[in-house]
């Protein structure tokens, strides 16, 4: 079956980084409820604006420090496997903040730095995966 | 046809061992008379060590994984063969084991001594390989009098930039 594996060419804004071991992210959106009264009661009408949060996890932890506190349009590449192609995924409107570290005693390395992207209206995804 | 560099960076950890086996010394006097390399089990068994003690480092297997941005992290297995001829029968091997347990530390101190610049603690999230990883030594020190032998299994981390820089 396809799919894609190895993130790679990971950039925010003019700040590009290497060493990404993973990227992980998802989009919420507010639900809209509609009207109620006594017989009609929290009815989804529409979702609303969109809102996403993810991280992306380092081998290097000075890679994950210069990801930190960035701010601008969020990009990276997959490999395509199993058949499948190579995706770019675009984040637009996105903001990183600080990064978490853990470094073991016998072991890689592990620096999470989170994301989070807002769209700019109810109907337009800041998430592109092409 | 591509044109292709070879880092052939396996022989060069191999080579290191080896004259870090040669090289060792212990109160100026060398540790091991005799140190060769062989790719077959067969014949380090059937090696009459005839300077001894003896080292033989036996290739076994290089593995590779994919790692991050297209590098390949590597392992490189081998088999320390040590042997040594003790002049001490009987049914007590005390003499002979103090005799092969102290060339079998002294390989190991050789080598983290001088350890192979080519070697490094290598991984990412799904993989690890340490520098220099020493396996459980078998030692024999009674089958084959009046030579006491160890085989010292150990494998070594190594990096390589890219999948063309075997």
């Amino acid at each position: 079956m396809p799919s894609v594996k190895d993130p790679h060419s990971v950039q925010i804004g003019s700040c590009a980084v290497t060493d990404v071991l993973s990227i992980d992210w998802g989009e919420d959106r507010t639900p809209i409820h509609a009207r109620a009264d006594d017989d009609l009661y929290d009815t989804i009408a529409e979702f609303g604006a969109a809102t996403v949060i993810g991280s992306v996890t380092f081998r290097d932890p000075v890679q994950a420090q210069s990801l930190a506190n960035k701010s601008g349009t969020f990009s990276c590449s997959f490999k395509g496997m199993g058949g499948g192609q190579d995706r770019t995924l675009t984040i637009a409107n996105c903001s990183t903040g600080g990064p978490r570290h853990v470094v073991g005693r016998d072991a890689v390395a592990n620096a999470v730095v989170p994301f989070t992207a807002r769209s700019g209206d109810g109907t337009t995804s800041p998430v592109s995966l092409a | 046809m591509a044109a292709i560099t070879v880092a052939n960076k396996d022989w060069a950890i191999i080579n290191a061992v080896k004259t870090a086996l040669a090289g060792a010394t212990i109160e100026g006097s060398p540790v091991f008379r005799a140190v060769s390399v062989t790719t077959s089990a067969d014949q380090a068994r059937q090696c009459q060590f005839t300077g001894h003690p003896a080292a033989v480092i036996r290739y076994v297997t290089t593995v590779d994984d994919e790692g991050v941005d297209g590098e390949r992290n590597c392992r490189l297995l081998l088999r320390i063969l040590i042997a040594t001829m003790v002049d001490a029968a009987g049914v007590d091997e005390s003499l002979r084991l103090q005799e092969i347990l102290r060339l079998k530390n002294a390989a190991i101190n050789a080598v983290e001594a001088s350890p192979p610049g080519d070697s490094d603690s290598v991984g990412d999230n799904d993989f690890h390989a340490p520098r220099i990883h020493w396996g459980e030594a078998e030692v024999d020190a009674s089958g084959k009098l009046p030579w006491a032998v160890a085989v010292l299994p150990v494998e070594f981390g190594y990096r390589l930039p890219a999948a063309t820089g075997h």
